[in-house]
C-alpha cells in the first residue's frame, strides 16, 4: 500500500478550515478533488479503504482481489434481489473504478429525455450538450481507446485519442454472429490504453497488456481508474488524501450549514472543519449516510427511485479455442438496439461482447443453472471455449424499488442498508427482446449450449437531481436543496438510468459540478 | 505462437496435469500472483476449524466433494476457506433479505442435513455413500429453496448459497484452474495472441476431445 495509508503526510489539522471535504474517491469524487485542488482550494479527500500500489499489491487472482469490493453487508430484498460486493461497489482510492471494465460509451442525447420521448420515466435537468465538452475532456485525459468512426449517436467533435484495443475471442465471435444477422458492431470505447499515453499531471502510462483482469484490478496502470489519473493530479496540486477514513456524521453551524465532517479511523473518531462537503460515496452509501443523519430529505426522496441496469448475459460454447481470460473484456459494442424498431418497451439497450474470469463464470453457472457434481465439472472444463454477450439496458424508476435503513446494525454499530429491487414490466419486456437477439447472434456464430443469466448491474438514483425541491434531493449541479453547502456527485443523482455504462457520465457530471462550484466561488456566492 | 484447429465438434475437453507447476516456476507469473496462489495451495487443513463444530465441519467437507467431485483432493482446503471466512466474520457484501446471517445459515443448514440423514438413513451424512449423499443434497435443494424458513428446517436459499460458495472457493484453487486449462494468471509480460484458435506457447493444450 502507498504511504498515505499511514497518514504520515497530514497537511491540515482538524481545526483548520478547509474549503472542501470530499467523501469518496471514485468516479464521482476524484475528479472533484483534482479540479478544486488545481484551482488552488484547500481540499481533503476521505476514503474508507486503502491506497493500493497496483504493481505490487494486485495479484492476477480473483479471490485475492476481493479486497477491492465493498463488503460491508447489504440486505437484498424484492423479487430480483441485487448482488453487491464484486458487482456494484468498490473500496479503496479509486472506488469502483478499481474494478470497472472500463467500458465507456457516452450516453446519447435521447437518454436524457426519456419522459419527453416516451411519456414515462424522467427527463434529466441537463442535456447531452451540457456534458459533451466534459466527455471530450475526459476521453482525452483518461486516454480512451476507441474507433475512428462511431456508427451511433451525434457526430463527435473530437476523435478518440487512441486506436481501439484488439478484439479478443468473444468479440470476434460476436462480430461473426452480428454480421450474419445484419447487426452493426464497432470496436468499443474503453478507458484502457492501446498505446503508451501521456496526460498532463499524470505522466506516461504504459499500454494495456491484454491481461483481461479489469474487473479484479489493473496491475499495470493502463486502465484509467481514478487512482492512476485524477488522484495523482489532485495530490500534485496539494490535495490531502486520508485513507481508512469512514464518514459517519457532520457538524452544523447555527444557520444549519455544514461546518465539519466526522469520521472513524483505526485510531478512533476524527473531525475536519470545512466550508463545503461533497458527498461522493455511491448510490448506497451516500443515501445511507444522509438517512443515518436525518438530513437533506425534506423532499422525502432520499433512497427512492433506485435503479439498476438490465444486465442480461448470454453465454455460449464454441468449437473454437476462445480463451476468455485474454484481452479487454468488453471489446465490441453494438448500439443498434438503442431504440429498437417496433419494440414494446421504453428505451433500449446496448450489446457488448464479454470475456470472463474463471471464478466469476463458475459462480454464475452455479447460481444460474444450479449445476453441481459431474455436470458442473464437465461444463467447467469447457471454460476455454466460452464466450458471452452482455446487455446494458434502461431501467425505469419505480415506487417499489428503494433503499431504506434496516434495524440490523453492522460492526460499526450503524444500521445496514436494505435495498428493494424488482424488475418491472418494462425491464422484463426489454430483457425478453434482448435474450432473443442474443441467442440469435450466438447461434449464427456457431454456438451450442447457449444459456442466459438474468442480472442487473450498476446502481443509481437514490438522491436524484431535479429542478423542484419538492421531488428531488439535489439541483441540476448536485447541490442539496436543503443544505446549501452540501453537494452530491455520484450515481445516486441519476434521474434515469441511461442505456450506457455510468462511469464516464459520473465523471462528466463531477467535473461540471466542480466547475459550477468554482464559478459560484469566483462570484462569491454562498 | 502456434495455430491449432481443434477437431470438431468439441463437447468435452481436459487438460494435462502439471501445467500450473510449470507456470508458477516460470517467468510469466507476477510476484503478487505467485504469493496468492502458493498461499492458497498451502491452506492449512490440519488445524481445528475455528467456526464449525468438528462434526459439522466433516459434513461440509463431504458436501464439497459431492458438489465438485474433481476437487475431492482439495475439499479440506475448500472447507477450511469457508470456516476461516465465517470465523473472521467477513462476507461478500450482501445477503438475501430473507436469510439469516451467513454463520447462522451455515450452522442451521448443515445441522439439518445431518438430522435428515440420521432420520432417513440412521447415519450422519459423512458416513453415507456418495449416491445417498447426492440424494440427500437433492432433497435439501428441493425442500430448502423456499422463500422463508420452512418446517423443513433449512434456511431459504441455503442450498444455492452453500453451492455457490463451495464452487467459488474450489475454482479459486490453482488445482481446479489447471483442470479447466486456465492460464490467465501467467500474464507477464503480456498476451499478444488474441485470435480464435491461436494459442501462445505457455497456454495449456487440451489433452483430448470427445465427440458428443
Amino acid at each position: 500500500m502507498r504511504e498515505e495509508t499511514a497518514n504520515g503526510g497530514r497537511k491540515y489539522a482538524a481545526e483548520d478550515l478547509v474549503d472542501a471535504v470530499v467523501v469518496g474517491t471514485g468516479a464521482g469524487g476524484a475528479p472533484i478533488i483534482a479540479r478544486l485542488a488545481r484551482a488552488g482550494l484547500r481540499v481533503v479527500g476521505l476514503e474508507a479503504g486503502a491506497h493500493w500500489n497496483p504493481a505490487v499489491d494486485f495479484a492476477t487472482d480473483e479471490r485475492a482481489q476481493s479486497k477491492l469490493f465493498w463488503t460491508d453487508e447489504r440486505l437484498s430484498a424484492g423479487a430480483d434481489p441485487l448482488a453487491f460486493g464484486n458487482n456494484n461497489s468498490g473500496i479503496g482510492v479509486g472506488g469502483s473504478t478499481l474494478h470497472y471494465t472500463p467500458f465507456v460509451p457516452r450516453a446519447q442525447p435521447d437518454d436524457f429525455l426519456l419522459n419527453t420521448e416516451f411519456g414515462v420515466g424522467r427527463d434529466w435537468p441537463l442535456t447531452h450538450a451540457d456534458l459533451e465538452p466534459y466527455y471530450d475532456e475526459l476521453e482525452a485525459f483518461l486516454g480512451v481507446s476507441g474507433p475512428s468512426s462511431y456508427p451511433w449517436g451525434p457526430p463527435r467533435q473530437t476523435d478518440y485519442p487512441l486506436a481501439p484495443l484488439p478484439l479478443n475471442g468473444p468479440a470476434q465471435l460476436m462480430t461473426r454472429g452480428c454480421d450474419a444477422l445484419g447487426i452493426r458492431t464497432s470496436p468499443a470505447a474503453n478507458a484502457a490504453l492501446s498505446a503508451a499515453y501521456f496526460s498532463p499531471g499524470v505522466g506516461w502510462r504504459a499500454a494495456c497488456t491484454n491481461r483481461g483482469f479489469c474487473q479484479a484490478g489493473c496491475s499495470t496502470g493502463a486502465k484509467a481508474s481514478m487512482d492512476v489519473t485524477f488522484i495523482p493530479v489532485a495530490l500534485a496540486a496539494g490535495a490531502e488524501l486520508r485513507t481508512e477514513s469512514f464518514v459517519t456524521g457532520f457538524e452544523f453551524d447555527r444557520s444549519g450549514r455544514l461546518c465539519g465532517v466526522v469520521y472513524q479511523t483505526a485510531r478512533g473518531e476524527a473531525r475536519q472543519r470545512c466550508s463545503n462537503v461533497f458527498l461522493c460515496a455511491g448510490a448506497i452509501e451516500t443515501p445511507r449516510l444522509l438517512l443515518l443523519n436525518s438530513i437533506a430529505n425534506s423532499s422525502g426522496q432520499i433512497g427512492r427511485n433506485f435503479m439498476a441496469h438490465t444486465g442480461l448475459q448470454v453465454w455460449g460454447r464454441f468449437d473454437e479455442d476462445v480463451r476468455p481470460y485474454k484481452g479487454i473484456p468488453g471489446a465490441l459494442i453494438s448500439e443498434d438496439m438503442h431504440r429498437p424498431v417496433g419494440a414494446s418497451f421504453v428505451g433500449g439497450y446496448l450489446l457488448q461482447s464479454i470475456g470472463v474470469m474463471p471464478v466469476t463464470y463458475a459462480s454464475q453457472v452455479t447460481r444460474g443453472r444450479g449445476l453441481w457434481g459431474d455436470a458442473l465439472t464437465t461444463h467447467m472444463r469447457g471454460y476455454n471455449h466460452t464466450a458471452g454477450i452482455n446487455i446494458l439496458g434502461e431501467c425505469l424508476p419505480s415506487d417499489t424499488n428503494f433503499l431504506e435503513l434496516s434495524d440490523e446494525t453492522d460492526a460499526r454499530g450503524l444500521r445496514k442498508p436494505r435495498v428493494h429491487f424488482t424488475n418491472g414490466e418494462n425491464e422484463r419486456a426489454l430483457t425478453t427482446h434482448a435474450e432473443r437477439i442474443m441467442r440469435d447472434i450466438w447461434h449464427a456464430a456457431g454456438a451450442y449450449d447457449v444459456w442466459a443469466y438474468p442480472r442487473n448491474a450498476h446502481i443509481m438514483g437514490t438522491c436524484r437531481m431535479g429542478t423542484d425541491a419538492s421531488d428531488a434531493v439535489v439541483d441540476p449541479f448536485g447541490r442539496a436543496f436543503d443544505i446549501t453547502n452540501l453537494w452530491v456527485s455520484d450515481n445516486s443523482t441519476f434521474p434515469s438510468a441511461l442505456s450506457a455504462n455510468p462511469a464516464l457520465t459520473i465523471m462528466a457530471i463531477a467535473l461540471r459540478t466542480a466547475d459550477h462550484f468554482l464559478a459560484r466561488a469566483a462570484r462569491r456566492e454562498a | 505462437m502456434q495455430r491449432e484447429r481443434l477437431s470438431l465438434p468439441v463437447r468435452d475437453v481436459s487438460y494435462p496435469a502439471g501445467s500450473l507447476r510449470d507456470l508458477l516456476n516460470g517467468p510469466h507469473v507476477s510476484a503478487a500472483t505467485r504469493v496468492a496462489l502458493l498461499a492458497r495451495i498451502a491452506t492449512s487443513t490440519t488445524t481445528e476449524p475455528r467456526f464449525f463444530e468438528p462434526s459439522m465441519f466433516a459434513t461440509l467437507r463431504c458436501v464439497c466433494v459431492r458438489f465438485v467431485p474433481e476437487a475431492e483432493s482439495i475439499c479440506a482446503e475448500v472447507a477450511a476457506m469457508i470456516d476461516a471466512r465465517l470465523a473472521d466474520g467477513t462476507g461478500n457484501g450482501w445477503r438475501f433479505n430473507d436469510m439469516p446471517s451467513d454463520g447462522d445459515c451455515y450452522r442451521m443448514g448443515l445441522k439439518r442435513i445431518d438430522e435428515l440423514s440420521l432420520a432417513l438413513h440412521d447415519a450422519p451424512f459423512a458416513l453415507l455413500d456418495g449416491n445417498l449423499q447426492d440424494n440427500m443434497l437433492q432433497e435439501a435443494n428441493h425442500i430448502g429453496n423456499a422463500p422463508s424458513v420452512r418446517p423443513s428446517g433449512f434456511p431459504a436459499r441455503f442450498f444455492e448459497e452453500l453451492l455457490v460458495e463451495v464452487v467459488e472457493c474450489a475454482y479459486s484453487h490453482p488445482l481446479m484452474q489447471e483442470h479447466i486449462g486456465y492460464a490467465g494468471m501467467a500474464d507477464l509480460p503480456q498476451w499478444t495472441t488474441l485470435t480464435l484458435d491461436a494459442l501462445e506457447d505457455r497456454e495449456p493444450r487440451p489433452l483430448r476431445t470427445s465427440h458428443a
